[in-house]
């Protein structure tokens, strides 16, 4: 498990140190990284590595944490390998959210306004698909997730294409398929603190996901609160999902991917999966990011993009495993 | 590294200093306004911010055609100027506003009469708005119709078979073109005179412009989604005849497209025009707001889109606004220092294979 | 509310002074205004082996869920009374559905069980070997068979080594020698001091390795004691709607239904 651990935190940070190599200005290795601490940050190069590839390469690492660990305690607390932030309609929700704070103008008002209409939009959802897929199979989750998905998705764009900003329709993508170009520290200040707390709600429910795998009444017979799980799950994975989205889109797949990744690795205990996902889920979207600049370098392809290339497959192959199961 | 700036002698490593004189970005300009026109459904410019080169060069190819149309137009209204007119398209709005007769024109699109976007909003809201659609424009009776080239195929089309005569005109791409868009406007309506009168006045403006002999400072501009206009726009032009050299040249963005920030960073104009933010949020202007670009060190300027967005006189606007700018600029002796030494740089060798391809994806539309 | 609910030591305390034992008392529980539970009070003693029967719908899994705290019930329960993290190491449950929902290793569900209740690790041993399930124990559990699961299942709430043991149809789906090794081990966990309730179809089973019946029918408990005295022909007939022939056997009571009424 150790081992694991550190095998994944040392390709977060191998990824991290390349993400931060690769780029359109073809900075070369000792300079680029000797840019990040010496000097006072007004040289060009200076300006690149800090304010353009570091809270990037940072946000990947954020945003990936918070997919793998949302999706990881999802998947263990609604014991369906499914259930993952983006497929079931979280994260279109956060962007809701998102989009609302941004178009009504709040966001600009109030402080934490955007993560904190996030977390609402994507917390209304986890609750709904909590209460509509209780003791319920896969089926109704996935098609829970679908109607919220749907539903958040039609008025997203509703919103976008009521603004009177002429660029926010065009925006509708990039909510739909998220994207981490161009973005600053600004970003990540508004959204990290938010995802932090996420995190930390959700790494602390280990110990009762592992008794959820005997179902609810075990697990409550064995001292697990439910309550509080499930409101330590809705707070949880609301947080780190709704902030992450508010900055980067809707990404999906990463939660799905990731943990059936590490499953085994982890012998499928639900609390070794979460800190397992979050590593996972950074170095995935660390990848992904490297990616879409690699492969397109001029044109912002989503993330999204690559991810469901990943994850669509996946799905399918679990949908199928799943039938056969039952 | 710009070498119009104090700080950029600062150690670099080699490739900074190659990065230097070099990029030269244009941007905003027409082409960055254009989703505006096609947000409220009439722009002849549609389209084109995203797949901004073939489009341009598609413009050429449909500048001939609009332009032999036009001169049929003409002819016809030497006979017997039209007397209701409808234009359905953003700039047409303004060159029919401009040019024509009192109550000739009956009706402009709802884009004219926005501030934010129409240089005559307050001459179009004394007219009827209409947005494009080909029923209520019938119902205005018109017998000439102006629309931009990329105006909503279905809609001109649609009008031509109910018999109402359309002028399709393709968008000023240089200031040349901005001439003769108002002298073919100018036939179409029957307002030749007029349209002389315009004309010369803005030649007068244009010639009063001459730049400054001596170094240019680089100037990039850039809007939202991290467009620049190319060398070959009406927006780098304006910047050309303000005194600037344009960052898109060296870049190989003759036709305009996407130019990362990095780049833009590395290139450090001495003068970036920024488009202004629209009201409401937008992802695709949070660039704008990049605190990397606070920490440039050259000097920053917003331009209003609806000064370069259509290719009328008013263009001239803004660029005597760049001109004064870079007068300025000439005045304090540091920077006129730095100016004289600017050695000759080549572009940043990394950079090439990236804008290589750049360049070749444009000239392959 | 007949004595006040023993908290984590009372417990202990009761169990060493009094009569010791769980009390349940005036449980009800209401559905859509149909009473699911109406009034039901009983005691599981420990040393005991409690066998709860009664027809598919008479609310047998809403009795034992309701005793042990599980759901929102009306009346006293000396489980339900306790902390929720307090619970594990007083009674252990073992519910009806067999979920297992990812493919842990038999040992860390095991396992579960024993951290659950604040137990060391050696009782997870104890309770795996105890079903025989060490040779299994790095296997996932969802890789072994359905009767395999269940002893998984049973050896986890072993593991918590508490006092009481609330099991909800262990034998549902068994073999024949399964059903009966099951049954054996909860009446010997009875021999060894600890109160046992299981709720169970087999009345021919219950009668032989129960030390008591508790008979419930829409709800309500019709009918407590010893098996000789509580499963007459007249409420096996009124009760289960059956005919069925009654012996003693050198096994003990024989009850062997022959006809539905």
């Amino acid at each position: 498990m150790k081992a694991l651990h550190i095998g994944l935190g040392l390709s977060v940070a191998g990824l991290f140190v390349l993400s931060l190599l690769v780029g359109p200005a073809g900075i070369a290795a000792p300079e680029a990284l000797s840019a990040l601490v010496r000097g006072d940050g007004q040289t060009p190069v200076e300006l690149v590595m800090r304010e353009i590839r570091l809270p990037r390469a940072i946000l990947a690492v954020l945003v990936g944490a918070s997919l793998g660990l949302s999706g990881a305690a999802m998947q263990g607390a609604l014991r369906n390998p499914l259930a993952e932030p983006g497929v079931i309609g979280v994260s279109a929700s956060a962007a809701l959210g998102a989009v609302l704070a941004l178009q009504t103008g709040l966001a600009a008002l109030v402080p934490m306004a955007l993560p904190g209409a996030a977390l609402l939009g994507a917390a209304v959802s986890v609750l709904m698909l909590h209460l509509l897929t209780r003791g319920a199979g896969t089926l109704e989750l996935i098609l829970g997730g679908v109607a919220i998905s749907a539903l958040a998705s039609a008025l997203t764009a509703l919103v976008l294409n009521l603004s009177p900003n002429p660029f926010a329709v065009h925006e509708i993508l990039f909510w739909m398929l998220g994207s981490l170009a161009d973005r600053s520290f600004v970003h990540v200040w508004t959204a990290a603190p938010v995802m932090l707390a996420g995190w930390l709600v959700l790494l602390r429910l280990g110990p009762g996901l592992d008794a959820l795998t005997l179902g609810e009444d075990a697990a409550a017979s064995m001292g697990v609160d439910l309550r509080r799980l499930r409101l330590g799950l809705v707070l949880g994975v609301a947080a780190s999902v709704g902030a992450a989205t508010a900055v980067a889109g809707a990404i999906g797949f990463v939660g799905l991917v990731v943990p059936h990744m590490l499953r085994r690795a982890v012998g499928a205990r639900p609390s070794a999966l979460l800190l397992a996902s979050a590593l996972g889920g950074a170095a995935l979207v660390l990848a992904a990011d490297l990616a879409v600049r690699v492969i397109l370098p001029e044109r912002d392809l989503k993330l999204g993009v690559v991810m469901a290339l990943l994850g669509a497959p996946l799905f399918l192959h679990l949908i199928r495993k799943n039938r056969s199961l039952s | 590294m710009s070498v119009f700036r104090q700080h950029s002698e600062r150690g670099m490593g080699p490739s900074a200093h190659l990065s230097g004189r070099v990029l030269r970005a244009g941007i905003g300009g027409a082409a960055s306004a254009a989703p505006l026109a096609r947000f409220a459904g009439g722009g002849a410019l549609s389209c084109r911010r995203h797949r901004g080169g073939r489009f341009r060069a598609a413009a050429a190819g449909f500048l001939a055609l609009g332009l032999s149309m036009g001169a049929a137009g003409g002819a016809a209204a030497q006979a017997e100027p039209p007397r209701r007119v409808v234009s359905i398209n953003l700039c047409t709005d303004q060159l029919a506003l401009i040019l024509g007769a009192p109550g000739q024109l009956r009706s402009v699109t709802a884009l004219a009469q926005d501030p934010r976007m129409s240089v005559m909003a307050r001459q179009a809201q004394a007219l009827p708005a209409n947005h494009g659609r080909a029923e209520e424009v019938f119902l205005h009776a018109p017998d000439l119709v102006l629309a931009g080239s990329y105006t909503n195929h279905a809609t001109v089309d649609m009008l031509e078979r109910l018999g109402v005569p359309v002028l399709r005109m393709a968008p000023a791409t240089t200031l040349a073109q901005v001439r003769e868009r108002l002298l073919e406007a100018g036939r179409a309506l029957g307002r030749e005179d007029r349209a002389a009168e315009v004309v010369a006045a803005y030649d007068r403006r244009l010639a009063a412009l001459s730049p400054p002999a001596g170094p240019r400072p680089t100037a990039a501009n850039y809007a939202a989604n991290g467009y620049a206009a190319g060398r070959d726009s009406l927006s780098a032009e304006l910047l050309e005849a303000a005194g600037f050299d344009h960052l898109a040249d060296d870049l190989g963005l003759s036709f305009g497209g996407f130019l990362p920030l990095e780049l833009l960073v590395m290139a450090d104009p001495d003068l970036l025009v920024l488009a202004r933010a629209n009201p409401g949020a937008a992802r695709a202007e949070d660039i704008l707001r990049h605190p990397a670009l606070h920490h440039l060190g050259g000097q920053q300027v917003a331009l209003e889109d609806r000064d370069w967005i259509c290719g009328l006189p008013a263009v001239l606007d803004g660029a005597e606004r760049l001109a004064a700018l870079r007068r300025e600029m000439e005045k304090k002796p540091a920077l006129r220092r730095e100016m004289e030494k600017k050695p000759a740089l080549r572009p940043h060798t990394d950079k090439e294979p990236a804008l290589r391809r750049n360049r070749d994806e444009e000239a392959a539309r | 509310m007949s004595r006040a609910a023993p908290h984590p030591q009372g417990l202990a305390q009761g169990l060493a002074q009094r009569q010791p034992g769980l009390h349940f008392e005036a449980l009800t529980l209401k559905r859509a205004g149909r009473a699911v539970l109406e009034n039901v009070s009983f005691d599981l003693r420990a040393g005991e082996c409690l066998g709860l029967i009664g027809p598919n719908g008479a609310g047998k899994s809403t009795l034992m869920r309701a005793a042990m705290g599980l759901l929102p019930t009306a009346g006293h329960s000396d489980l339900a009374r306790l902390p929720v993290g307090a619970r594990a190491r007083h009674a252990a449950f073992l519910p009806q559905g067999r979920e297992i929902a990812w493919p842990v290793a038999v040992a860390h569900l095991v396992e579960l069980g024993a951290r659950a209740a604040g137990r060391g690790p050696d009782r997870a041993a104890a309770a795996l070997a105890r079903l025989d399930l060490a040779a299994l124990a790095a296997r996932p559990a969802t890789a072994l068979s359905g009767g395999e699961q269940a002893r998984v299942l049973l050896a986890r709430a072993l593991a918590q080594d508490a006092p009481y043991l609330l099991a909800d149809e262990p034998i549902a789906g068994l073999d024949p020698a399964q059903q009966i090794r099951t049954m054996r081990l909860l009446s010997d966990l009875a021999t060894e001091g600890r109160g046992v309730m299981v709720s169970i179809h087999d009345i021919g089973l219950a009668a032989r390795h129960c030390d008591r019946l508790l008979v419930i029918a829409a709800g309500r408990i019709v009918a407590e004691g010893p098996p000789r005295a509580v499963l007459t022909a007249d409420l096996l007939a009124r009760v289960f709607r059956i005919e069925a022939r009654i012996s003693e056997t050198p096994e003990g009571l024989d009850i062997r239904p022959t006809r539905a009424l």
